[in-house]
C-alpha cells in the first residue's frame, strides 16, 4: 500500500456516493486541498493514531481538518471520536462530523466525544456542494491550529 | 308480644310480682335509714324488715342465674377472653380461646404461656410488646397468627388493658381477642392482585418503551438511511443535466445506472423497514409445527429450483414445536440467508442446521466476524463488515433477534474473521421431541 503523505483533509465515509460527492466539492475550491479517503471507523482510527496500517507517518503532520461521517462500519463515527480523543491523539486537529442524522442525541453525543463541529449533509446536490464548500473555507483559510498539530 | 328488655339484675325468668316486691323491699330499708320517715321504734317499724328480708332472699335465690348469665356471657363469647400475668402465663381464658388452641382450661390455665400458641414472627413481637404494655396499660390492634395444636391457624387482633394493685404492681391484663382471619385473607387477596397489577404495569411499560424504542429506531432510520440514496440521485441527475454535454455515452451510461441502483436501495430499504415494523407482537394462536418443514420451505424461498447451489447444506434432525410458524420461519431464513451471504465467496461453502439440547444452531463456515462488533451485528441497519463485498439492508439479524426475543428467548452468536460463525437461538414455546408428535 503507498502511505498518504500528509494531507490537508481526511475525508472518513462508507459511502461511496456521498464521498464522491465530498470530493467533488472540496477539488472545486479555489485552492483545492489534498485529500486522504478513509472507508470506516476503523481505518480512521488508525489513520489518525498512526498505528497498523499507518505506522510510517509517525511522527508526519496530522490532517487540518477531519470530516467524519457517523454510521460506519467497524467502528462508527462516536467510536472514532471517543478513541481519537481519548488517547490524547490530534488534539488540535479539528473533527467536523458530516452525516445525514439531524438527531439531537447523535449530536450530544459527537460533542461530548470531542467533535468540533457537526454538520448535516443536505438532500440536493447543489446544497450539498456550497455547505461543503463553506464548511472547507472556514476550516481551511479562517480557522487556525498550531503548526505541526 | 314485644321483647322484653333485659339488664345484668333482671334476667328474664323473674316475674313482675317478684320484680315489685323487690323493688318495694329496697324502698323500704332505704327508708329505714332515713329513720325521720319510718321510725324504728314506732308501730309500722317491723315493715322495712318484713319486706326486705324476704326481698333479700329473692336476689340471693336469683344470685346463681345471673352469675350463671355472665359466666355464659364470658365463657361463650365470640371472642377470645384471657388474661395472663407478668409472665406471659395464662391466669383465666374463656372456652372460646381454648377452642381456638385445642385445649382444656385445666391444660391452659397456670400452666401454659401465650408464647406457646405463637409464630416465630409472634413471639418475637410479643417480647417487644408486652413489656411496654405491662407499663403503659394498654394495647390495641396487636395482629398475631395464633395456633392450634392441631397446627391450623388464624389471625386475631388483639386489645387488652392492665390491672394493678394498690401499689401500682401490674398483675394481670385483661385482654380480648378478636378473629380476624377473613380479613386477613381479604388482605392477602387484594395485596396478590395488586401485586399481579403491578407486575402487568411493569410488563406494558417495558411493552410499551421497547415499542418506542422500535418506533424511534423506525423513524431514524427512515430520515437518516434513505437520505444517501435520495442524495445520489439528485447529485447523478443534476451532474448529468448540467455537464450533459461533457459526457461520454459510456459515462452517462453509469450515471443512469447509478440512479437506478440508489432507488433500488432505496425501495431495498424500505422493504426492510416495514418488515421490521410488520413484526409487531405475536398474537396468533399457539399451533404446532415441524421445525424441518420450516427450514426446507427457507431453503425453497432462499434457493429457487433453477438457482445453482454451490453451498453443501445439512439439515440434522429437528424437534417439532409449539407457536406460530410464520415467525419462527423468518427467524430460519434471515439465520439462512445470512450464512448463504457470508459463504458466497467461500471456495467449499458448507452450512449446517441443528438442534441441541433445545438450542437451535446454523453454522457456517464463510468469512466469519470479528467479535469485537458483536454488539452492533443484531441492530438494524447496523454492519460488522465490508458493505462493498457484502450487500444487504442490515435488518435480518434484527428481524431473526426480535422475533425470538418476542418469543421469550435468546439469539446470540460465535464467530472469528475466517474461520465462519455459528449462530445460536431458543424460542421459549413448547419443543416436541419427534416422536411425541406422532
Amino acid at each position: 500500500m503507498n502511505l498518504p503523505s500528509p494531507v490537508d483533509v481526511l475525508v472518513v465515509d462508507d459511502d461511496v456516493d456521498d464521498r464522491g460527492l465530498t470530493l467533488r466539492a472540496l477539488r472545486g475550491l479555489a485552492k483545492p486541498p489534498t485529500i486522504f479517503e478513509a472507508e470506516d471507523g476503523e481505518m480512521a482510527i488508525e489513520y489518525l493514531s498512526r498505528q497498523g496500517r499507518f505506522s510510517a507517518l509517525a511522527g508526519s503532520s496530522w490532517p487540518r481538518v477531519v470530516l467524519l461521517d457517523l454510521k460506519l462500519p467497524f467502528r462508527n463515527g462516536i467510536e472514532v471520536l471517543q478513541a481519537v480523543r481519548g488517547e490524547g491523539h490530534c488534539p488540535s486537529t479539528p473533527i467536523v462530523m458530516l452525516t445525514s442524522s439531524e438527531h439531537s442525541r447523535d449530536m450530544a453525543a459527537a460533542y461530548a466525544a470531542g467533535a468540533n463541529g457537526y454538520v448535516v449533509k443536505p438532500g440536493t446536490y447543489a446544497e450539498y456542494m456550497a455547505r461543503i464548500r463553506l464548511v472547507a473555507e472556514y476550516w481551511l483559510d479562517i480557522n487556525r491550529t498550531p503548526s505541526g498539530a | 308480644m314485644s321483647p322484653r328488655r333485659h339488664s345484668l339484675w333482671l334476667p328474664e325468668r323473674w316475674t313482675a310480682s317478684e320484680g315489685w316486691a323487690c323493688s318495694f323491699g329496697i324502698l323500704l330499708v332505704l327508708a329505714m335509714l332515713r329513720q325521720e320517715l319510718l321510725p324504728a321504734d314506732g308501730p309500722y317499724g317491723f315493715l322495712p324488715f318484713a319486706v326486705a328480708v324476704p326481698a333479700a332472699m329473692i336476689l340471693l335465690g336469683r344470685w346463681p342465674g345471673i352469675a350463671k348469665e355472665l359466666d355464659d356471657l364470658y365463657e361463650h363469647a365470640p371472642c377470645a377472653c384471657y388474661s395472663l400475668d407478668a409472665d406471659g402465663r395464662f391466669v383465666k381464658a374463656n372456652e372460646t380461646l381454648c377452642a381456638w388452641l385445642g385445649v382444656t382450661a385445666q391444660e391452659l390455665i397456670g400452666r401454659r404461656r401465650v408464647t406457646e400458641f405463637f409464630t416465630p414472627e409472634g413471639i418475637e413481637q410479643f417480647r417487644a410488646d408486652y413489656p411496654r404494655f405491662m407499663t403503659q396499660g394498654f394495647v390495641r390492634d396487636l395482629e398475631f397468627e395464633l395456633l392450634h395444636v392441631n397446627g391450623s391457624r388464624r389471625w386475631v387482633s388483639v386489645e387488652a388493658n392492665a390491672l394493678y394493685d394498690s401499689k401500682g404492681r401490674y398483675l394481670r391484663c385483661r385482654s380480648v381477642m378478636t378473629d380476624i382471619t377473613a380479613r386477613k385473607s381479604a388482605e392477602c387477596r387484594i395485596q396478590g392482585l395488586n401485586e399481579e397489577l403491578e407486575r402487568r404495569v411493569l410488563e406494558r411499560t417495558a411493552e410499551l418503551a421497547r415499542m418506542t424504542d422500535e418506533l424511534e429506531t423506525f423513524t431514524y432510520s427512515l430520515s437518516h438511511d434513505l437520505r444517501a440514496p435520495i442524495r445520489a440521485i439528485n447529485a447523478t441527475a443534476t451532474i448529468l443535466l448540467e455537464e450533459q454535454n461533457r459526457w461520454s455515452l459510456a459515462e452517462l451510461r453509469d450515471g443512469l445506472a447509478k440512479i437506478r441502483s440508489s432507488s433500488n436501495r432505496m425501495a431495498q430499504l424500505m422493504d426492510a423497514m416495514l418488515a421490521l415494523n410488520a413484526l409487531g407482537s405475536p398474537s396468533a394462536p399457539l399451533l404446532p409445527y415441524r421445525h424441518a418443514a420450516l427450514v426446507k420451505d427457507a431453503l425453497d424461498n432462499l434457493l429457487p429450483e433453477d438457482s445453482p447451489r454451490r453451498a453443501q447444506i445439512v439439515v440434522h434432525e429437528l424437534p417439532d414445536g409449539v407457536g406460530n410458524a410464520r415467525r419462527v420461519q423468518r427467524v430460519w431464513e434471515n439465520l439462512l440467508s445470512n450464512a448463504l451471504k457470508f459463504t458466497s465467496k467461500t471456495p467449499k461453502p458448507r452450512i449446517e442446521v441443528g438442534c441441541d439440547a433445545d438450542v437451535f444452531y446454523v453454522r457456517d463456515n464463510g468469512v466469519g466476524l470479528d467479535m469485537r462488533y458483536a454488539d452492533r451485528i443484531l441492530k438494524p441497519f447496523e454492519r460488522a463488515h465490508d458493505g462493498k463485498v457484502f450487500e444487504g439492508a442490515g435488518i435480518g439479524l434484527a428481524i431473526a433477534d426480535k422475533v425470538v426475543r418476542q418469543d421469550g428467548g435468546r439469539l446470540w452468536f460465535e464467530s472469528s474473521p475466517g474461520q465462519g460463525t455459528i449462530f445460536h437461538f431458543t424460542l421459549n414455546g413448547q419443543t416436541v421431541a419427534k416422536k411425541d408428535m406422532a
